[in-house]
């Protein structure tokens, strides 16, 4: 079969890419109008000279939190659960959780990421088949940064506890009732959560140097840390939500109805319970990112343009050549070119003053000080801290948004302050989709 | 030097052997004069097709338990571990039910002389605790004979030398293997953990499918409490040969005096072969082979040395007549170097007659139930596996006399069995595949 046209301005990127040696494997799998496509470039594996191939698997990271919500919303369907029970009665056994105190939290808040809990605690808490479980009771400490929905700011933990919640509503181990919704429901067999079924399909993995990175812990299955799977099947998984009768539907409209709209952010513009809404608050374009063991993953879904694709890489460089070849896939899918992200108008202050003083989350601090020209720089440190966040400028575009310029990452992200005191100083800072909040 | 004739063009030997013995994926390794010869040929796995290497992973089964015998011996010289004391002294716990728990050695593990009943696979989970967990469930096993006097593999025993090193090192038995031994001799590719294997190449197992055609084998979760016996573990052939090469020699692991001690027989086999201490010593020709074999679902691998010779042979298989593979490949070598072959003299066939009837009923240990039958000219033997979905196996035995029987299964007619150890009422057990089987019922 001759290579479909849209690839013609795909394929050179990712033939360059993996020939630079930034990236080690790309692969993409696009559903038009009823047709199938899969492509695979680079070696799945680069030290032991494995190529990739289209039914190649990628770990699919945060990708894996859509695959979760359906699982959530798949049991209140069935009327096990609802979204706006409280977290605390959905689970009484997390009563440990600090943030759980709060009986104003609901399943709902988790779902969209506006629960106000702080903190994305992913540790290995064993591998066993109870880890949930285990994890569960050793994040005691974690609490809130904002009351529930108030503020959007994504919480990994948010989507650990709707792992436990899927096990105690729906009376199996979170990893099986993964699997069988992926194999049985979705009729999905390219797919693998445990190393031993990564061993017997070809796994994208990502090296460090001549050494393999690290699988992420088994304990964050929920939220997205060891689920791999073809492009084809995650493709496949984004269709049933172009369906427009059978159960799909409902769940689709659940997971894609917008939700929490984010303050001011660079990348996203609204969450919905399940699914970044992306054009058209998520009327014409939704999905979700993913990040980890070294792979990117991008799952898009077009409804009205009867459109999904989904892409990974492993290595270097995915994000940008995602970038590079999203203008080919809505091209294909007829949608116009994505909506630039500008900042809302208003007045600049003279003085950041406000902004000043120290902002935490669970293993990050944030301080925002005077530098000695009289600008004002932000510096993170912390156990989760970025390495690269140190001494950035921020550089007012409203009275309550920055743009914070990353030299060594050549890329410029938003930080934004929220929930103004009487004084007129922000106790929250907003900053790649998460809060934290003014300690001094 | 010229090379020995069955070493030369060895890639297109392995290739030909591969092709005549429908292996999926066949890897061979060879010691000789100190060096190390390699081959592969075929691929790792029938659905993605990738190509296996000298360096590839396979799963070794139970040639893990002379890897396990040896950390154990290494404990030993290091004076951690006393493997002439009761394994409870060390373990602070009972293994098995009755007095013999009290008594029983981590030597009469390595040998399999512990009369520990021992095909018990019981999941305990994929965490670190796996084993210590296992230790629980080992409680209740039966030992099937008293310690020290018969021949009785048992797995379970090997999990029991596992735990015991674990205590012995306070570390995982995992972490033991890598670092006490592994990283000793080299080995940076062998591993336990599928996460790590994961990275690798590395073979799954191939069995007929519906159709006959060889095919993946569906997905088996192998215990990790069964790891130091050899249901975890992924090894190449060329690190095979290293672990070979470091027994020959001694000093990397052991002493050269305690791995010789270790080639030494401790007890004999019905078979004509004897075991000594995780290893199974074969005298054929007058040479003495010194090896182990193991298998897992859909793979199997063989290590067998000849250390007055120098020389090891190592072969991985994922599937297919892996035996004919084995023997096409390295009885040439053992041939032409040794003049002999690793086999087990054949029995005189004629049949004996005997009364038969005496022995018919129902055998069983953990693992399996053995049906027996009377029959004009011996015995008819239905065994019904308890574990891993395995079908049931039926095959005949004819009298060699003295109690001893010789069965056919499948190709294989040298397989020796052997009713010994009558009980109180006279009925003896039934020794078959290595392992003892009570007579059940009244």
């Amino acid at each position: 079969m001759a290579a479909p046209a849209f690839l013609d301005d795909i394929a050179p990127v990712l033939d360059d890419a993996c020939r630079s040696g930034g990236l080690s494997a790309a692969a993409l799998a696009v559903i038009h109008d009823g047709s199938s496509f899969a492509f695979a470039w680079g070696q799945a594996n680069r030290v032991e000279g494995i190529a990739a191939t289209p039914d190649t698997l990628f770990h699919i990271g945060s990708v894996t939190k859509s695959l979760t919500a359906e699982l959530v919303w798949t049991l209140i369907a069935a009327g096990r659960l609802s979204a706006d029970m409280p977290v605390a009665a959905a689970a009484p056994e997390l009563s440990h959780i600090a943030a759980l105190a709060d009986e104003r939290l609901t399943i709902g808040h988790l779902l969209s990421h506006t629960g106000g809990l702080d903190g994305d605690v992913i540790f290995d808490a064993g591998r066993g088949r109870d880890v949930l479980r285990r994890y569960m009771a050793q994040i005691g400490e974690i609490g809130s940064l904002s009351a529930p929905g108030t503020y959007f700011s994504y919480a990994n933990v948010g989507y650990g506890i709707l792992g436990r919640i899927v096990e105690l509503a729906g009376g199996a181990v979170f990893e099986d009732a993964l699997a069988h919704a992926l194999r049985n429901d979705h009729k999905l067999s390219q797919l693998a959560i445990l190393p031993i079924e990564k061993i017997r399909r070809r796994t994208a993995l990502h090296h460090v140097g001549d050494q393999p990175d690290h699988f992420g812990p088994h304990s964050n299955i929920a939220s997205g840390t060891v689920l791999a799977m073809s492009m084809g099947d995650l493709a496949r998984w984004g269709a049933s939500h172009l369906a427009t009768d059978g159960r799909v539907p409902a769940l689709t409209e659940r997971m894609r109805k917008p939700v929490a709209l984010l303050p001011h952010n660079h990348r996203y513009e609204a969450w919905g319970s399940g699914f970044t809404l992306l054009d058209g608050n998520g009327e014409t374009l939704f999905g979700h990112d993913g990040g980890t063991a070294g792979t990117g993953t991008f799952l898009r879904i077009a409804p009205h343009h009867r459109t999904v694709w989904a892409f990974a890489a492993t290595g270097h460089g995915g994000v940008s050549a995602y970038r590079r070849i999203e203008p080919a896939l809505r091209r294909l899918a007829g949608l116009p070119a994505a909506p630039q992200r500008t900042p809302p108008g208003g007045p600049v202050p003279k003085d950041l003053g406000v902004y000043e003083g120290v902002y935490a989350r669970h293993g990050m601090v944030f301080t925002v000080t005077r530098a000695p020209d009289a600008s004002f720089v932000l510096t993170v440190d912390g156990d989760m801290a970025p390495k690269a966040f140190s001494g950035l400028a921020l550089q007012p575009l409203t009275d309550r948004v920055c743009e914070m310029r990353i030299p060594s990452l050549d890329a410029s992200v938003w930080v934004s302050f929220h929930d103004f005191d009487a004084h007129g100083k922000p106790q929250l800072l907003f900053l790649l989709e998460r809060m934290a909040r003014r300690t001094r | 030097m010229s090379i020995p004739a069955s070493l030369a063009y060895f890639e297109e030997r392995v290739t030909r052997a591969r092709d005549e013995s429908g292996v999926p994926g066949l890897a061979f390794a060879v010691l000789h004069r100190g060096e190390t010869i390699c081959a592969a040929s075929g691929v790792l796995n029938l659905d993605t097709g990738v190509a296996a290497r000298p360096d590839s992973l396979f799963q070794i089964g139970s040639i893990t338990k002379s890897l396990t015998a040896t950390l154990a011996m290494q404990a030993a010289q290091e004076g951690l571990l006393d493997i002439d004391a009761p394994v409870r002294d060390h373990l602070g716990l009972r293994i098995g039910r009755g007095p013999h728990a009290d008594a029983f050695t981590a030597r009469q593990l390595m040998a399999h002389t512990s009369g520990l009943d021992g095909d018990l696979f019981l999941d305990t989970g994929r965490d670190d605790d796996a084993l210590a967990r296992y230790m629980i469930l080992c409680g209740q096993l039966e030992f099937l004979v008293a310690p020290g006097r018969y021949y009785n593999y048992s797995n379970a025993g090997y999990a029991v030398l596992g735990r015991l090193l674990e205590v012995v090192r306070g570390k995982v038995y995992d972490r033991i293997l890598d670092e006490h031994l592994f990283a000793r001799i080299g080995a940076a590719r062998s591993t336990t953990m599928p996460d790590v294997a994961a990275f690798r190449r590395t073979a799954v197992g191939h069995a007929p499918g519906a159709d006959g055609a060889m095919a993946v084998v569906p997905l088996i979760h192998l215990p990790r409490a069964l790891g130091p016996a050899g249901l975890t573990l992924y090894s190449t052939a060329e690190e095979l040969i290293a672990y070979a090469k470091a027994h020959i020699a001694g000093g990397m692991l052991i002493s050269p005096e305690t791995a010789a001690h270790m080639r030494t027989p401790q007890v004999a086999l019905p078979e004509n072969a004897d075991w000594g201490l995780g290893w199974k010593i074969i005298r054929s020709g007058g040479t003495t082979f010194v090896g182990h074999d193991g298998g897992t679902i859909g793979q199997v691998a063989s290590l067998w040395t000849v250390p007055d010779a120098g020389l090891a042979v190592a072969m991985c298989a994922n599937g297919g007549h892996t035996l004919q593979a084995w023997q096409s490949i390295a009885f040439p070598i053992f041939r032409e170097i040794c003049g002999a072959t690793p086999e087990l003299s054949p029995p005189d066939d004629a049949p004996v007659p005997d009364d038969f009837a005496l022995y018919e009923g129902v055998y069983a240990n953990s693992g399996v139930d053995m049906h027996v039958t009377a029959t004009a000219t011996g015995l008819d033997v239905v065994a019904k596996q308890k574990y891993f979905s395995q079908p049931d196996v039926h095959f005949p035995m004819r009298a060699l006399g003295g109690g001893r029987f010789r069965a056919t299964i499948g190709s294989d007619d040298k397989v020796v069995t052997a009713f010994l150890d009558p009980d109180s009422r006279g009925r003896p057990a039934l020794f078959f595949a290595g392992r003892i089987h009570r007579r059940k019922g009244a």
